[in-house]
């Protein structure tokens, strides 16, 4: 029984990067009505730039958390600015024009990364308060896992206000909703794009940093976790960032106990729950038909 | 050949049937025929591959006729669907893996070639009736992409596939009992097959079938309303693809003697994507441009850099900016430009007789 619950608390901690790169992609997305594949790459570039920061020397948790929100921001700066570049000059082209584009883009900054920080992996040393297995009540659970889902939990609950209580969020919705009616009625929507774009990214960027303890630093880091986020957006809606948090937490733990339960399932259960969701209700648990019926 | 010949020549139903679903999906007669240029592909294209000594400038260009065959393939959905489609990969990898894994069976190689185009049409079928159950193109391009993801981790995680180490030792084997391990005989087989394919996509491009799905690409409401199953278009794109692809995969596994699970991740789709987008997607020569450019390209890039990412993305947003049809689109235009030109100048000289375009008295 302990096992199985040490098992959830697992699963809720490897949710909580996928809800983060899920929620800025679905952000996106959801504002914009692009798919976009260079998503994945943000989250390669908060990784090296969290590296790049500390060094890949182990320090205390205040100093990691404040080089994963540097990272953050920095890598945003990047998003913001590949947004104002090259995704605006699409708005008005044809769909796949966009989809292509990010593609293009994918390519361009993964290119980058390799130009600065070369082609061989990186390691990030875990900050001092986050190494081991503290047991809480009997249940064995690995202290980095408390650190990615308290991360996960207050940025959720920020990204909750955010969008659901505040005028920058009403602003945001009213866009995703309706670009031209909210233009009509006075929103600056491509300043609203832009920020929706800056958050996304740095969301992507956060979990980044966070998991740069955790993964090998390499250049293979965007092309797989641009498939997370595609999966995690998938799954709860094109567009929904509460459906990206239910996904997530589903995907999460799922994966935990296969992992735990049926390790030779494990490598296929997260396209497997895709697929047999998508087969069964095309537009994912959450999803408005707008974005399924397109 | 006039059209009604065919049809009176067939008299029960089922053949009848089967003939006009023939029609359907070749080209009109009043066209120009499409036999004669691909005759022309078939013995140039053998003739100068047959003249390269260097091994590994002739296994480039082997690439590059592969390659080449797979654009063509992906073309039929992103081109004439206008899907994005990110699963291309899994087509090629089927096409590959089928030779790959019955090479053991001592099938001969046109066999095999068949065998991985079924299956990469197969394959194309079940993605197309999944990834058609959404009308949005964004959910088509990801549900696509998830479809191919699954593929890739049983291609790498499954024991007979070979995982990441992949299957060696494929043989070409033999068609009618020729060896295909002389290059010469090599040279030819790819060359013809490529100009079967070349030929039957010209027919198809032509066909009643091809033009329903290029108006359901640009208005699938109008389409509708006119009485077009927009939805059966697409899955048959998708058919059409992955045969193709199918075909293209299962040469590659010929050609290479090697396949890796590599090849059906979803940056081979990317791959492909870019040839064909580069290329340009209005004109069926426009992936074989696309296929060339990036086979050299990539050699290119390979021997003197470690950053060709960079120069492929750079060059994909450049295309999909400034002239969204491609290379192919900016050479048609050059020429007419051209000869518009040239014909203008002609008057101006006084020395031309009729004005305006001289076919028209």
């Amino acid at each position: 029984m302990n096992h199985f619950i040490s098992t959830l608390v697992a699963g809720f901690a490897e949710a909580m990067p996928f809800f983060l790169v899920g929620s800025g992609l679905a952000l996106t997305l959801g504002v914009m009505d692009i798919l976009n594949f260079a998503h994945g790459v943000y989250f390669m570039i908060g990784a090296y730039v969290l590296h790049a920061l500390l060094g890949g020397a182990a320090v205390n948790l205040v100093f990691f958390l404040l080089a994963c929100v540097g990272a953050g921001l920095a890598t945003a700066v990047i998003g913001a600015v590949s947004e104002r570049t090259v995704l605006r000059l699409t708005y008005r082209k044809e769909p796949l024009i966009g989809i292509l584009a990010t593609y293009g883009l994918f390519l361009l900054l993964q290119g980058l990364v390799i130009v600065v920080w070369g082609a061989a992996p990186f390691s990030q040393n875990q900050s001092f308060a986050t190494r081991g297995i503290v047991t809480i009540a009997g249940v064995n659970v690995a202290r980095s896992d408390i650190l990615n889902a308290g991360v996960g939990l207050v940025v959720g609950a920020a990204l909750y206000v955010l969008i659901r209580h505040s005028p920058f969020g009403t602003k945001v919705r009213a866009v995703a909703e309706d670009r031209e009616m909210a233009s009509a009625l006075g929103v600056a929507t491509e300043r609203v794009s832009m920020a929706a774009f800056f958050i996304g990214t740095s969301l992507a960027a956060l979990a980044g940093g966070l998991l740069a303890p955790q993964v090998s630093i390499d250049q293979t880091l965007g092309a797989s976790w641009v498939l997370y986020a595609f999966i995690v957006v998938v799954v709860g809606g094109l567009g929904s960032i509460g459906g990206s948090f239910v996904a997530a937490v589903i995907l999460g733990e799922t994966d935990s106990i296969c992992v735990s339960y049926l390790p030779s399932v494990e490598p296929y259960i997260l396209y497997i729950v895709v697929v047999v969701l998508l087969l069964v209700r095309p537009r994912g648990l959450m999803g408005s038909l707008r974005h399924a019926e397109g | 050949m006039p059209r009604d010949d065919s049809s009176r020549a067939v008299t029960n139903g089922p053949v009848r049937a089967l003939a006009a679903l023939a029609r359907r999906y070749t080209a009109r007669p009043d066209q120009t025929p499409a036999a004669p240029p691909a005759a022309v592909i078939v013995v140039a294209g053998a003739l100068a591959l047959s003249g390269l000594s260097n091994p590994a400038t002739l296994f480039n260009w082997y690439l590059v006729v592969i390659y080449a065959l797979f654009a063509l393939s992906a073309n039929v959905v992103i081109g004439w669907n206008g899907i994005g489609t990110f699963g291309h990969a899994l087509y090629f990898a089927a096409g590959a893996y089928a030779v790959a894994l019955l090479a053991t069976a001592n099938l001969p190689a046109e066999v095999l070639l068949l065998l991985g185009g079924a299956v990469g049409a197969a394959i194309g079928l079940m993605f197309g009736l999944a990834a058609t159950r959404t009308g949005s193109l964004v959910a088509m391009a990801m549900l696509t992409l998830m479809f191919a993801q699954l593929g890739y981790q049983i291609v790498y995680g499954v024991g007979v596939f070979g995982g990441e180490n992949g299957l060696v030792g494929i043989p070409r084997g033999s068609v009618f009992g020729i060896s295909l391990n002389s290059t010469t005989a090599f040279n030819w087989y790819l060359m013809i097959v490529f100009g079967l394919c070349w030929y039957a996509l010209v027919r198809l491009r032509r066909s009643t079938v091809a033009r329903a799905m290029l108006a359901a690409r640009d208005d699938p409401t109008r389409a509708r309303a006119a009485g077009l199953h927009v939805t059966g278009l697409r899955v048959t794109g998708f058919v059409i693809g992955g045969l193709f692809a199918g075909l293209a995969g299962a040469l590659y596994a010929q050609t290479e003697g090697v396949i890796g699970s590599d090849v059906a991740y979803w940056t081979t789709s990317g791959m492909v994507l870019i040839m064909v987008i580069i290329g340009g997607t209005g004109r069926l020569w426009g992936p074989v441009i696309g296929a060339a450019l990036y086979t050299w390209g990539n050699v290119y890039l390979l021997n003197t850099t470690s950053t060709m990412d960079v120069y492929l993305g750079l060059a994909l947003l450049l295309i999909l900016l400034v002239a969204p049809r491609g290379i192919a689109q900016l050479l048609t235009s050059a020429a007419r430009l051209a000869v518009s030109g040239a014909r203008r100048r002609h008057r101006e000289a006084g020395t031309g007789t009729r004005k305006g375009n001289p076919r028209r008295w």
